[in-house]
């Protein structure tokens, strides 16, 4: 279905200020995760919080859309307020860390949600200021390789960071939502072993 | 701690015209709302179960549009709440009881808002589509 949604804006979208301009990036995904208990205080999620600026929920919708026949997305995006997402997202990052009891240094991977680019440069701009330091080589981007796969980001991203070795184990791991909603949310985590047991499998070819 | 139902507001068909799915939750939400001895303001979770969307809308979730209609701590400043859609067919309302009752369980949430509500997701419905 998402990729329809960018077939029917390459149709109409001529540049950046058009309303489909974000449904370019879109692509299709799958993700399937199995939770089960941590084993000690350690590991797992430590903190979650997801809240919801309604006052913003039509900012960015996918619905069939009117022009089309029936079978395409139209993907309607206002720029507009979208930096306003990322604004409000700021706070929520330094709550999470205070509430986890991380020092800035002490996070080693930021994940978010793959949107665009540009949304995710103006968060770490935003979030550098705030905190004084500089974070960017924290982030997680893989937009340029699967587009915005929209509920799967996190988990496309994350196995793929742990195949190439970018994520390990200990490591403190921050997964950020800034979506369509407006959804912001964040969750800290720390990774037990599950990079060097993924990785082993795949080695082993248990996983295709 | 267990969970009860404080509260219970409808929105009937009672002349059988549709004005879809966002509007029936909300005027069941704020006949619910109207007789519950809490303010929207003290909401934590909204779960719309509904499975009918309006203008077949796939993303943003039902519920945020139901929680920006309550006004229901919208804008992020204060107090926050969260809204999601669980759709899980005519056992929706329960599964997103289930939900509310292990997040008041675990403290995470002192009150929710179980809303549902199905409406012909076509404002202009096609007359040969039956």
């Amino acid at each position: 279905m998402i990729t329809y949604t960018y077939e029917s804006a390459l149709k109409h979208v001529e540049d950046n200020f058009n309303g489909q301009f974000a449904a370019l990036t879109l692509g299709d995904s799958g993700a399937a995760l199995i939770l089960d208990g941590s084993p000690n205080d350690k590991y797992g999620f430590h903190y979650i919080k997801m809240a919801t600026g309604s006052k913003w929920s039509d900012m960015c919708i996918a619905k069939p859309s009117e022009e089309e026949s029936g079978r395409n997305d139209e993907y309607r995006f206002r720029p507009a307020p979208a930096p306003g997402g990322v604004v409000q997202a700021v706070p929520f990052y330094l709550e999470a860390m205070e509430k986890t009891g991380w020092t800035h240094d002490e996070l080693d991977v930021f994940m978010p949600h793959q949107t665009s680019r540009r949304a995710i440069t103006k968060f770490i701009d935003l979030a550098e200021e705030a905190i004084e330091q500089t974070f960017k080589t924290k982030f997680i981007f893989n937009l340029q390789k699967y587009g915005n796969t929209a509920s799967t980001t996190y988990f496309v991203a994350l196995r793929e960071s742990i195949l190439n070795g970018n994520i390990q184990p200990d490591q403190n791991m921050m997964f950020a939502s800034v979506a369509s909603g407006l959804q912001i949310g964040m969750s800290s985590y720390t990774m037990d072993d599950l990079p060097l047991r993924y990785r082993n499998y795949m080695t082993k070819g248990a996983i295709a | 701690m267990s969970c009860r139902i404080e509260s219970i507001g409808t929105s009937l068909p009672l002349d059988g015209l549709s004005n879809g799915s966002v509007h029936h939750a909300v005027a069941a939400a704020r006949e619910c709302l109207a007789l519950s001895e809490h303010p929207a303001t003290d909401i934590d979770l909204v779960i719309n179960a509904g499975v009918y969307r309006d203008e077949h809308i796939s993303e943003p979730a039902m519920a945020t549009f139901i929680q920006n209609e309550l006004c229901i701590n919208n804008d992020l400043n204060g107090k926050t709440t969260f809204s999601l859609d669980l759709i899980n067919g005519a056992a929706g309302m329960l599964s997103a009881i289930e939900v509310i009752a292990a997040a008041i369980e675990s403290n995470a949430a002192q009150v929710g808002l179980v809303v549902s509500s199905d409406s012909n997701p076509d404002s202009d419905p096609d007359p040969s589509y039956n």
